[in-house]
């Protein structure tokens, strides 16, 4: 077991050096120059001399070959200094810190959602097969698969918001501010976030304890004559839950990529909202080391599913 | 409901097929009312929602409260003027406040005024421009403001590197504490944009920032002062989120008696505009400053929103590449041929919603530069074809349209391709993010016709000098400047009397149509959107100025 | 990830199978639901045929002069900014949904299916470099991946599709790489490898006919998926040239309208929502009659 998860460990990190080389050569694919569309923006180079542009090319290390700047990239990186951002005058590392406890904070509160949810709706579904809740959580689950998100989100803020009045339509606050008032405001995004989630893990469980069901042991569990509580908890939950468990992950791409439009619609400084407009302004350091992360997270959220999907099914052979 | 295990699954799959559609269908269905009945006008709206529709005007400014707004950015740098933009000053004008500051008054008649000097005089002659300076003015640190810390300002406006006319700087003088002289090597009547136009922040409180190193661009005030501003005007810095608010509050001691009348301000930052109109229609914001297009207007005015236009707006126009030697628009034929494609009074009809105002020529009606009595292209299709047959493109011409990809230029871009293809013209679209569109239009220039805008300063030739000259404030990368262009340019700068300008700028004007350089489109009114309590002209004086301080609302 | 402990547990019980098709049709049709989602399809498939036919207008032409209608008889579902007939550009946008969907699925399962057949074939190094590359784009969310790449190659449809095809390429080499882990290792292949069948043909002749009713599951599900990322890349402006009618456009641009003229994004909205739905309905049919073991895994 042990040398299974140290030999795991070790691709996971020769993945994410192919995750670092993958993003710092495709960020030089974009067309455009950082420091001119940044300058652009600005003022427009009228009177800004080629020296001057040299000047910061030369401070941003963007006179260098490709190969030092990667290089100058990484070292930083594992030293903890991700450089400077071009746009926003400001260490990455700093800029990365204002946001990512927002992100992690929505993504958190819509992980622990979207699984009980999903969870809780797959199970009623499968036990009332066929019946009107059966048909509701399937058609939501259908329904959280093919709605674009921002579009909702715009609904939602349109009817809860405005309409109603029952949810702020917009705005962020940290939990360590103001507890009531970050709950309050996250009902909305957080809804939009874990939709999809939900529906997959609600499909998921669903089908999964409809398979377990049919086994022998727990048919045999009914015949015995045990009570639906305990034939559902002893049984059923444990076993069904296991596939469930691998899919937990696919959910966190999903919700990450669902932040991208939530913190635009919601405007939430979030590191979606951060990247986008990085993208845009081709600001390399910050999209770099922002996907990192990003990828950081779902990697090792992903290690520690597969890891724990061993443990809880001993079928599985460590190979 | 009728089932019995698993004998019936089977018929059970059915009926659950049947519901399942059933309740589908169904929620599409409320769905669909429930929109469509929110989309018509009510009656019956929540009295949050509901503006004010009495406007006390006879009351005098009323003091107090704190203005809730909606803009679209922050500032990237808020006082090392050496990487500011025109975004940036503008975010920072609650706080900074400028030597010379332009001005309208009630007929509408626009120039430069003295704002914080006392006077100021340009002279020709003696290539000189002095100011007096007013007394008693203080910084939001406490430091006053003399002609020694005007002097830092100006020299670290040449220090940083790239202001026009640096190098026209012999010498700045400061003869008594009150009294700044510059001494240029020749004379430009774009000075007071130029020199007058001169934020002024504490000399005091970046020095006490920057380090060992006190010069005017020390490493270390650059880093304290991307998120730090210390000036004169009527609004403290209390707080900068990026990208999610900036925080004003009233600077107690502020030089003008009585001002500024609202005790703070709070702007949210959001992008997304139907996120910011709802804000305003629920009451949360009083002010929505920045954002909205013409659609939002429209619908705003009939909700009962105060919808203030200003003069000026944003002209917007199609400017080809006359760089590249070889590039079709070098032709003058294909450049007319433009012109006369599209109909430009129908697509400002429909694109703004009756607010566009079309534009035959370079400047608008009332400004410098328009020319009564200039022949212009009118819409005539048939022409159109006829120069680019007479130009080689019997077949039609391809055209790349670069567009920023915004809904307003994306719908303009899309009405543009619509008329050209219909004469003669065969235009793609390339719709840029926001980075590759100013990148391209200000640094590596564009491939074939791009949609951009052009500035309205305070009159029409400091407008010409800032865009189109030979040594533009903007520059269009692409956009060539003949030799007989630079020879008028240069000329122009020289004259000092007004009227000798206003002919000036008429012969550029009518230089630029003729050649038919750019093709202008229609002007896009500057408005502000916001609760009728509000009472401001922040717009008024273009966009180089904003009186926050004379900014009120009645209570609420 | 790797996924050769995990995803071989649910697949290694898929057999090479080479007529089922009874079973299939059975399974497949006994679910009515499927039935509606396959209609939902075939009428999909037709309005693009017959766009020309159905529209009543054409959909790209500007006529300003008719800007922003609310529903009519003469335009039953009103008509955009540049005065274009909504329900005509809805029939058009059927072509442009089944362009994108099909072009990327095409274009990312043809080298996705590759590449997962040759690393889970040739195993060894080439199966330790492709898969690692495919783990690592798989740590990036699908949107921003497309995100970047559109912004690499500029907006419109070709765009799009290329860069909603390396953003789902991974997926399909990673199943078809477990696959192809699973099938070869059934006698059937062993046997031809014994009697000196090349490589090659083991792989494209006997693995990838076996592997192919799961990743058909797999496609069909994607395709709705696809047709979402379409109108997430116009929203945040790096999606299909608003001239061509694309549903995912219509919607981001519509959502300007939301209260005036709600039905310039709710008619496209309900479109993909429609078809999406359809799409997962067809594909869960697929899983189930082709082997409801697959649940979970795609």
């Amino acid at each position: 077991m042990t040398a299974y998860i140290i030999r795991r460990l070790i691709i996971a990190v020769v993945i994410l050096i192919i995750v670092t080389l993958i993003v710092f050569f495709v960020m030089q694919l974009l067309p455009g120059d950082p420091l001119v569309i940044f300058l652009g923006q600005q003022a427009g180079t009228g009177s800004m001399s080629q020296e001057q542009l040299e000047q910061l090319y030369i401070r941003y290390g963007l006179d260098k070959p490709l190969i030092v700047q990667y290089w100058n990239w990484i070292s930083g990186v594992v030293k903890g200094n991700m450089g400077e951002s071009i746009y926003y005058h400001e260490n990455v590392g700093k800029l990365l810190l204002e946001r990512f406890p927002v992100t992690l904070d929505l993504g958190i509160k819509s992980f622990i959602i979207y699984n009980i949810l999903g969870i809780v709706m797959g199970m009623v579904a499968a036990l009332r097969r066929g019946k009107w809740l059966d048909t509701f959580a399937t058609l939501l689950s259908y329904i959280g698969v093919s709605i674009p998100v921002f579009w909702l989100g715009l609904l939602l803020i349109y009817l809860f918001g405005l309409r109603l009045d029952w949810f702020p339509i917009a705005g962020y606050t940290l939990p360590t501010e103001d507890l009531w008032k970050n709950l309050h405001q996250s009902v909305l995004p957080v809804f939009c976030l874990s939709l999809m989630g939900w529906a997959v893990i609600a499909r998921q469980t669903r089908s999964s304890v409809l398979e377990v069901m049919s086994q022998d042991y727990v048919r045999t569990a009914w015949s015995k004559g045990l009570t639906e509580r305990k034939v559902i908890m002893r049984h059923i939950l444990k076993n069904s839950l296991i596939p469930v468990i691998t899919i937990m992950g696919i959910g966190l791409g999903l919700m990450f990529g669902g932040q991208v439009f939530i913190e635009q619609v919601f405007a939430i400084p979030g590191v979606g909202r951060l990247l986008v407009g990085s993208i845009f302004a081709q600001d390399y350091q910050v999209v770099q080391s922002a996907t990192l992360v990003i990828a950081t997270i779902v990697i090792l959220i992903n290690l520690i599913v597969d890891i724990s999907y061993g443990w809880l099914d001993p079928r599985i052979r460590y190979g | 409901m009728i089932q019995t295990g698993i004998v019936n699954s089977h018929k059970g799959e059915s009926i659950k097929m049947k519901k399942l559609l059933l309740v589908f269908l169904s929620i599409m269905m409320i769905g669909v009312m429930i929109l469509v009945s929110c989309g018509e006008p009510e009656e019956t709206t929540q009295p949050t929602t509901q503006p004010t529709t009495q406007p006390t005007t006879t009351a005098g400014p009323v003091s107090g409260g704190i203005l809730r707004g909606v803009i679209t950015g922050g500032p990237l740098m808020m006082s090392y003027r050496g990487q500011m933009g025109p975004g940036d000053h503008s975010y920072m004008f609650p706080a900074v406040e400028y030597l010379v500051e332009p001005y309208v008054d009630e007929q509408g008649n626009r120039g430069w005024i003295p704002f914080l000097c006392e006077s100021y005089a340009i002279d020709p002659v003696g290539k000189t421009f002095t100011y007096n300076l007013r007394d008693g003015i203080k910084f939001h640190d406490g430091s006053i403001l003399d002609a020694e810390v005007v002097k830092w300002n100006i020299q670290q406006q040449i220090d940083s590197g790239w202001w026009q006319d640096a190098d026209k700087v012999v010498s700045i003088d400061t003869p008594d504490n009150s009294t700044v002289v510059i001494h240029f090597t020749e004379y430009s009547n774009q000075y007071e944009f130029n020199w007058g136009w001169t934020a002024i922040w504490s000399k005091a409180a970046w020095e006490a920032n920057a380090g060992a190193d006190k010069s005017t661009t020390s490493e270390q005030g650059i880093a304290w002062a991307v998120d730090h501003v210390v000036g004169t005007g009527p609004f403290k810095l209390k707080e900068y989120k990026r990208d999610v608010s900036i925080t004003w509050e009233k600077f107690d001691d502020y030089w003008q008696e009585g001002k500024p009348y609202l005790d703070g301000m709070e702007f949210q930052i959001i992008t997304e505009s139907t996120t910011a109109s709802s804000l305003l229609q629920a009451g949360d914001i009083d002010m929505w400053n920045q954002g909205h297009s013409a659609q939002d207007w429209k619908e705003l005015e009939e909700k009962g929103f105060l919808i203030k236009g200003y003069w000026p707006g944003l002209p917007m126009a199609l400017w080809g590449n006359t760089m590249d030697p070889e590039s079709k628009w070098q032709d003058i034929r294909v450049r007319e041929a433009l012109e006369y494609a599209l109909d430009k009074e129908t697509m400002a009809q429909a694109l703004g919603l009756g607010y566009y105002v079309a534009s035959a020529q370079i400047a608008p009606s009332t400004e410098w530069g328009y020319i009564s009595n200039l022949p212009t292209r009118g819409y005539d299709p048939e022409k159109a074809r006829d120069l680019l047959a007479q130009a080689g493109y019997e077949d039609g011409c391809p055209v790349t349209l670069l567009v920023q990809a915004v809904p307003a230029s994306i719908d303009a871009g899309e009405s543009i391709k619509g008329y050209m293809d219909a004469a003669g013209f065969n235009v793609t679209l390339d719709l840029a993010d926001t980075g590759r569109f100013f990148g391209s239009v200000f640094g590596t220039g564009w491939d074939d016709l791009v949609m951009m805008f052009y500035g309205m300063d305070v009159n029409y030739l400091a407008t010409y000098m800032s865009w189109f000259s030979s040594d533009p404030k903007s520059n269009l990368a692409s956009f060539a400047r003949p030799p007989e262009q630079v020879a008028m340019d240069k000329e122009a700068v020289l004259i000092a009397d007004t009227q000798g300008q206003i002919e000036m700028t008429e012969r550029l004007c009518r230089y630029l149509y003729e050649e038919a350089r750019l093709c202008p489109l229609w002007w896009v009114p500057s408005k502000t959107v916001s609760y009728k309590y509000v009472h401001h002209e922040i717009l008024r004086h273009g966009f180089i100025r904003v009186d926050w301080e004379n900014v009120w609302m009645d209570p609420h | 990830m790797t996924v050769k402990e995990t995803d071989t547990k649910i697949i290694n019980e898929v057999t090479p199978r080479t007529s089922e098709w009874k079973r299939f049709q059975r399974v497949f049709f006994q679910r009515k639901v499927v039935l509606f989602g396959l209609i939902i399809l075939i009428i999909l498939v037709l309005t693009a045929i017959f766009a020309p036919l159905l529209a009543p207008y054409n959909p790209f032409q500007i006529n300003l002069k008719e800007s922003l209608q609310q529903p009519s008889w003469t335009h039953l579902l009103g008509t955009d900014l540049q005065g274009r007939d909504t329900l005509s550009r809805l029939i058009y946008g059927s072509r442009t949904a089944l362009m994108v969907g099909f072009g990327s699925v095409l274009m990312a399962g043809i080298v996705g299916v590759s590449l997962g057949l040759i690393a889970g074939y040739v195993g060894g190094i080439t199966n330790m470099i492709i898969m690692r590359i495919m783990d690592a784009l798989m740590g990036f969310p699908m949107i921003l991946l497309a995100l970047v790449i559109a912004a690499v190659l500029g907006s419109g449809i070709h765009n799009v599709i290329i860069a909603l095809s390396v953003a789902t390429l991974p997926g399909y080499a990673r199943v078809m790489h477990g696959l192809t882990l699973t099938i070869r290792e059934n006698d059937y292949i062993l046997a031809q490898e014994g009697m000196g069948a090349s490589g090659i043909r083991t792989m494209f002749w006997h693995i990838l006919p076996n592997g192919l009713p799961p990743m058909i599951v797999l496609i069909t599900l994607q395709l709705g998926a696809l047709i979402l990322a379409e109108a997430g890349l116009s929203f945040l402006g790096v999606g299909i040239d608003p001239t061509d009618a694309a549903w995912g456009a219509m919607v981001a641009d519509g959502r300007r309208y939301l209260l005036t003229y709600p039905w310039l994004s709710l008619a496209p909205g309900f479109a993909i929502m429609l078809v999406v739905f359809a799409f997962n309905l067809v594909g869960d049919g697929l899983r189930d009659a082709l082997d409801p073991r697959l649940r979970g895994l795609l």
